[in-house]
């Protein structure tokens, strides 16, 4: 028993003294942590030089151009669509940190810095999951930084609306989307072996993901094949839940500005529900109203959470059945 | 169960591991004895990192048995990682990490409590002089004040034994010596028994016992002296210019000779029918000029190869 208990601790004390050699590597390479931020700050430039003005007025052609809704000003839906486009940047950039970041995971098979660990009588799986939390750690606390960005642009934008509990959900949330994020990509770089192929998988990433998951357009604008397909990717979920997070009590305030079918249009299709649904599409607004008229259902955030934290216990199992991939290393 | 003497540090027996048809270790068996200076000598490619990462448990054998400090490879892989401290051939060490840094978190491998810890890396600093580079970077090193981190490194938990894949490759002369030196004070200072590869000849030389490896097989072995006397002769070198009536000579007393024309004289070996002193009495008056020269490492290693050292590097 008492073996047990000094195994146990010393498996405690091996954990966090990997976590923190990691996050000491990582950190100690300023340049690495300042381009990792920058990909969610361009993304940021280019909507507010590009993107926002287009996207306002293809917004308020929908949304005024509803039968018997009312006239919304563009204050009203600027708020809105900020929030949502910038939700959807922050959920974006919780999984391109979290793969950038995963960088040291690569450069360890790479250097065969990990026989190091291999020689050591750690277990695979104490190094596994010190990667996964120090990925968890470093994306948090950078992606952290991002939100404070988008509340300072709301701010000067005289957009900000959220609540002290807004911010301590969408705290709690980022948290949550980021374990997330973290299983996710250490078990994706279990099976990389080299920098040049991470290099490969982060700049497709790059390219698709934004659209994969929804965050820089509405999924009802998909392909309805793409929009099934990407039901089952956990970020689309994690988007929509962030969404949720910053949506919430802006919709709240200005709910009675809108109509009915208004609201449900700013809720189910550019909010945070998500609507699965089997049938051909009849009319988007409709399908808005009532998700269930095409044999649908409203992904609703208990629902996202559920996927995400689901998800998240699935990728942290493979991920212990992938260890021996995580901690292999390329030198002979 | 009564304790076992343990009499070897590294007990390898009919070791084999094959990468797809490249046979690297082919049916290996040797041991090295505890406290010993022990020296893996191979060109490029035949064996030597393999060997030691299957002993070091980071590499699965394809067949054979290993035991280390008399445990089995097979049953106590966990056990082993406690008493071995190895220093590959390429730095493991955290680039941007301090000297400190990186020596107090691999302490943390090994289950030892924090004075214990503490006490380590004191005793490592002391002996490896370590005390100035503590709060500089990897980065910011020379490649042998590196090296002496690399031993460091893998003695954080005062290992039984300590392994280094090439310690002295790519290193200065001057600095090469300096790490010879500090791994014969290791041994001598900590009782440990150092195992080492290496592809220079005179350091084979300086140590206890030394194993030929060539294309995965031991093709000779024993101790620096058995393996001179056993593959090389020694001989006279009688300079001067060629000279037929001395040749005829020693011709006639049936010599085994040569004239080396980039020394520019005869090369007589020894053999059993006169000692090299008997030679230069009986030829006195055709050799002026004379030096009596021991057979090296080299002359071995070629001996022992059939090809040159120097031929293989670069071959
Ligand atoms: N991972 C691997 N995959 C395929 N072949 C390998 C691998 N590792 C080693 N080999 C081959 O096995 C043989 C022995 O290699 P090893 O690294 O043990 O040699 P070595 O004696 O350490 O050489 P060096 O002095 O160059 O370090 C070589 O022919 C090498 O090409
Ligand atoms: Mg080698």
């Amino acid at each position: 028993m008492a073996k047990q208990r000094v195994i146990r601790m010393y498996n405690h004390e091996v954990f966090f003294q990997l976590t923190k050699r990691n996050f000491l590597v990582f950190t100690r390479n300023k340049m690495r942590m300042f381009f990792t931020l920058m990909v969610p700050i361009i993304i940021l430039i280019i909507y507010i030089l590009f993107l926002r003005s287009l996207e306002l007025s293809s917004i308020r052609e929908a949304i005024n151009s509803i039968e018997g809704g009312k006239e919304i000003p563009d204050s009203t839906l600027l708020v809105l669509m900020d929030s949502w486009f910038l939700s959807g940047n922050v959920a974006l950039c919780s999984i391109s940190i979290s793969l950038q970041t995963n960088n040291l995971i690569i450069n360890d098979k790479e250097n065969g810095i990990n026989r190091d660990f291999a020689s050591a009588p750690i277990h695979k799986t104490v190094v596994t999951f010190s990667y996964m939390f120090f990925n968890f750690l470093i994306t948090l606390i950078l992606s952290f930084a991002f939100v404070l960005v988008t509340f300072i642009f709301l701010a000067c934008m005289n957009e900000f609306y959220l609540t002290a509990l807004d911010v301590l959900i969408i705290f709690g949330v980022l948290a949550f989307i980021v374990l997330n994020a973290s299983a996710f990509t250490t078990l994706i770089c279990s099976f990389i072996d080299t920098d040049a192929t991470l290099a490969s998988v982060i700049a497709i990433v790059s390219a698709c993901l934004g659209f994969l998951i929804g965050s820089f357009m509405p999924l009802c604008l998909m392909p309805k094949v793409m929009q099934d397909i990407v039901f089952f990717i956990p970020g689309t979920h994690a988007t929509a839940l962030m969404r949720f997070a910053y949506l919430q009590t802006p919709l709240a305030k200005f709910g009675s500005d809108f109509d009915a079918s208004q609201l449900a249009i700013l809720t189910n299709q550019v909010g945070y529900n998500l609507i699965f649904y089997t049938r051909d599409m009849l009319a988007p607004v409709e399908l808005a109203v009532d998700p269930t008229l095409q044999g649908g259902t409203a992904i609703i955030p208990a629902i996202q959470s559920a996927v995400v934290g689901g998800s998240t216990l699935i990728f942290g199992g493979l991920n212990f059945f992938s260890r021996k991939n995580t901690v292999r290393t390329n030198i002979k | 169960m009564s304790k076992k003497i343990v009499k070897y540090a590294v007990e390898v027996k009919n070791l084999v591991k094959s990468y797809g048809h490249v046979k690297a270790v082919n049916d290996i068996s040797f041991y090295v004895e505890k406290g010993s200076l022990f020296a893996f000598l191979g060109v490029n490619g035949a064996g030597k990192s393999t060997t030691i990462n299957i002993i070091s448990t980071i590499l699965k054998k394809d067949a054979g048995k290993v035991y280390v400090e008399g445990l089995d490879l097979d049953k106590d892989a966990q056990k082993i990682k406690n008493e071995i401290g190895i220093v590959f051939q390429n730095s493991v060490l955290d680039q941007h990490l301090t000297v400190k840094d990186n020596l107090a978190i691999r302490a943390t491998f090994y289950a030892l409590s924090k004075e214990q810890r503490k006490e380590n890396i004191a005793n490592i600093v002391k002996l490896l002089d370590l005390d100035e580079l503590m709060k500089r970077r990897i980065s910011q090193l020379s490649g042998g004040q590196k090296r002496r981190v690399d031993i460091a490194r893998a003695m954080v938990h005062s290992p039984k034994l300590l392994i280094l894949d090439e310690p002295t490759t790519g290193l200065d002369p001057k600095t090469r010596q300096a790490v010879w030196r500090l791994i014969d004070k290791i041994r001598r200072e900590t009782g440990m028994t150092v195992f080492l590869t290496t592809h220079y000849l005179e350091e084979a030389e300086q140590a206890g016992y030394v194993v030929v490896i060539d294309r995965g097989q031991i093709i000779a072995n024993g101790t620096p002296i058995q393996l001179k006397n056993k593959y090389t002769n020694d001989y006279i070198i009688a300079y001067g210019k060629i000279n037929p009536a001395f040749e005829k000579a020693l011709k006639l007393g049936k010599e085994d000779f040569h004239y080396d024309d980039e020394r520019k004289g005869y090369v007589i070996f020894h053999n059993k029918r006169s000692t090299l002193k008997q030679k230069i009495v009986k030829y006195t008056r055709y050799i002026n000029d004379f030096e009596v020269l021991k057979g090296t490492m080299d002359d071995a290693f070629i001996n022992i190869t059939g090809h040159s050292h120097e031929e293989e590097n670069h071959g």
